[in-house]
């Protein structure tokens, strides 16, 4: 496997693997998995429930032992040189977890205290985050937002080049969603990247640069949003409204394009560029009234590739070989330092 | 792994179940101060008590001897009839009933002896401090796993032989200002006690020597069982699995080595404990013959103070070690 030591490069992963003993055998929850995220910006990580997000977060982590594979954090391997790196690592995994009996100001000093940072940090830290005047309130007595908000706290006492963030939003209220995804935005802008793990795809397209979509245990596709979507925009076709739609079926299945009857005119699949489409009608005499490129969005994209997946990760056998890693989709700069096109 | 430590010794003395198990060694200890006040009073206070229960008991008596007259001419009709028919003169109906004496009622008592006084509450509390340092160690880090929170705290440091140092050095320094505290009230207290009720009882240098020497190990091992509290409680995951454990082990497996095999007990984690504590024990067991005519016998077997240490002290490194070696390699919730 080739050794990734890239530090334009936030977190890489090579044939990463990882399987969970159950009562009907190994369950493997981590396919051989190839993971770029480039450094600076937000990267989602996009997947149905269950497909390995967290158990990959948890990895790289050194929260659960890998069976095979490489993971890098800014080029260092880890878990072997986590310690090194991890001064430079904040991480949110599943929901934020802290002793319920302690206020937030405790849980934060005693965090601050295990890395050496001065006290004063605490404060400052639930000062960013909108907790100051709540600091001294008992952890149980948080809400969800108010939570989530404490654990970003956290993160944010180690001044983090990586941060990491699993399912951020889930349980929060609108409100609440709004103020963490603008902080991860936040913090993606100001040279930093955000890791962020999520099943909600406008979410991921509001906030994130570059995406990586995983399905039972595997990357399918990643790149730059926008590339992604791009990239999928030519099977979207273009939406025409015309006098005579029949007639218009005709003339451009003659000219091997795709067209269908829609409810108010036909949708034409198979054209490189919709002038083509208005040049095969135009010779004909028949003239477009409306001309609109059918849109994709991120949750199209995803749904598309991972249409087999949603159901998430699947009993495996034991051993069984993971394969290569799947090159269906790659999309726009993945590595953002070196201009290269995604893997 | 200072600095690891210091914040995990701030954790513990944060947490609440912490505090109330302090506020219920005072109430325990409070108890015991009581019990000891009853049981220590001066020779004149006993005579005193001593003389007001024999005026009660005696007037009964003279109450009895009117009423039972003809009870007691039965009674010893019967008593020689059964002489008479067993033609044995030593048989006894108990049908009087002597008058009682004071001189009975004040035999038999003395104030307790100050150093006896002493070894038995040090052990007794010895028993306490023990089990809250198990309790206490094994909650310390079975509750991070239980809420979670290891998995954050790993975060922050990875490296988790120093983790795990950290956690079962700060468990087993926790015991030592608990177990100070209680050793420093039965130490000063018992002499107070005395001073207050006016019994005259004093230590001597020798004593004072053996009693400190006693006081160190029970806080010693206060520290390694707070340790192997610890250990197992990141072995086990959970509080109640190791006190379903350590429960389990004093009912099940040493009664049934009492019971079936009596040559083992001077192996017992108990006889150990005391053998520790007290500079060494003796077991007295009944070995007897094979079937039920046998003759049977008593042995005593000494256990030394150098055999408990090397006991207890194989039995702790033994759940340390495979305890840590358990966390190196487990996956954290």
């Amino acid at each position: 496997m080739e050794l990734v030591a890239d530090e334009g490069l936030a977190v890489a992963t090579r044939g990463l693997r990882k399987s969970f003993a159950g009562v009907r055998g190994r369950r493997v929850a981590i396919h051989g998995l190839d993971l770029d995220v480039p450094a600076g910006g937000v990267h989602g990580f996009l997947g149905p429930n269950g497909s390995g997000k967290t158990t990959t977060i948890r990895m790289l982590l050194g929260l659960l032992r890998a069976d095979s594979g490489t993971m890098h954090i800014f080029g260092q391997p880890v878990p072997q040189r986590l310690p090194q790196v991890i001064g430079r690592v904040g991480a949110i995994v599943e929901s934020p977890k802290f002793y319920p009996s302690f206020s937030g100001r405790k849980s934060l000093s005693l965090l601050a205290d295990a890395i050496g940072t001065e006290r004063r940090r605490v404060d400052e830290v639930l000062e960013e985050v909108g907790l100051r005047d709540r600091g001294g309130d008992r952890f149980s007595a948080y809400s969800l937002g108010m939570r989530q908000r404490l654990a970003i706290a956290a993160t944010l006492l180690k001044s983090p080049d990586l941060l990491i963030f699993d399912e951020p939003t889930n349980g929060l209220d609108p409100a609440g969603i709004r103020e963490i995804r603008e902080t991860m935005r936040n913090l993606g802008t100001h040279g930093r990247t955000v890791l962020v793990s999520s099943h909600i795809l406008s979410e991921i397209e509001q906030i994130a640069d570059t995406v990586s979509i995983i399905g039972r245990g595997r990357v399918v596709a990643q790149g730059s949003v926008a590339g992604l979507i791009n990239e999928q925009a030519g099977a979207g076709g273009v939406d025409v409204g015309i006098d005579s739609p029949e007639a218009a079926v005709t003339v451009l299945r003659r000219v091997g394009m795709s067209a269908e009857l829609t409810a108010d005119g036909l949708r034409v699949t198979g054209a490189d560029r919709p002038a083509d489409v208005t040049r095969a009608l135009a010779a004909q005499g028949l003239y477009v009234s409306r001309l609109l490129p059918v849109r994709r969005d991120l949750e199209s994209v995803f749904l598309q590739l991972t249409q087999d997946d949603q159901l998430g990760a699947q009993p495996a056998p034991a051993g069984a070989d993971p394969g290569p890693p799947d090159p269906r989709h790659t999309a726009g700069p993945a590595d953002p330092s070196t201009g290269e096109a995604g893997r | 792994m200072t600095r690891l430590t210091r914040v995990e010794l701030r954790r513990i003395f944060s947490r609440k179940i912490v505090h109330l198990s302090v506020l219920a060694i005072v109430a325990v200890m409070a108890m015991t101060f009581w019990g000891l006040w009853q049981s220590v009073q001066p020779q004149s206070a006993f005579e005193e008590e001593a003389r007001q229960q024999f005026e009660q008991v005696h007037a009964h008596w003279e109450a009895q001897q009117d009423t039972n007259e003809g009870f007691v001419e039965q009674c010893l009709q019967d008593q020689a009839l059964e002489r008479e028919r067993s033609g044995d003169d030593t048989i006894d109906f108990g049908c009087e009933w002597p008058e009682p004496t004071l001189e009975e009622m004040l035999a038999g008592y003395a104030p307790p002896s100050m150093v006896e006084l002493y070894r038995t509450q040090l052990l007794q509390t010895g028993v306490l401090v023990f089990f809250l340092a198990l309790l206490g160690g094994s909650t310390a880090t079975a509750a991070e796993l239980a809420h979670r929170t290891m998995g954050t705290w790993l975060t922050f440091e990875p490296r988790r032989d120093r983790v795990f140092g950290s956690k079962v050095l700060a468990s087993g320094l926790a015991a030592l200002p608990i177990t100070a505290v209680l050793l420093a009230l039965i130490l000063g207290g018992i002499p107070l006690l005395y001073r207050i009720r006016g019994v005259d009882d004093a230590v001597t240098a020798a004593q004072w020597t053996d009693l400190g020497w006693m006081s160190a190990r029970v806080a010693l091992l206060a520290v390694v069982l707070g340790m192997v509290g610890a250990a197992a409680g990141l072995l086990l995951r959970h509080t109640g699995a190791v006190l379903g454990v350590a429960i389990g082990y004093l009912l099940v497996v040493e009664n049934m080595v009492r019971g079936l095999f009596p040559d083992r007990v001077r192996y017992l984690l108990s006889e150990n404990l005391t053998a520790w504590v007290n500079d060494g024990t003796e077991i007295r067991s009944w070995v007897c013959e094979d079937g039920f005519d046998g003759q049977c016998r008593e042995v005593i077997t000494r256990v030394s103070l150098e055999q408990g240490a090397l006991v207890l002290g194989l039995v702790s490194v033994v759940v340390i070690v495979v305890s840590w070696l358990a966390f190196r390699r487990r996956d954290v919730p």
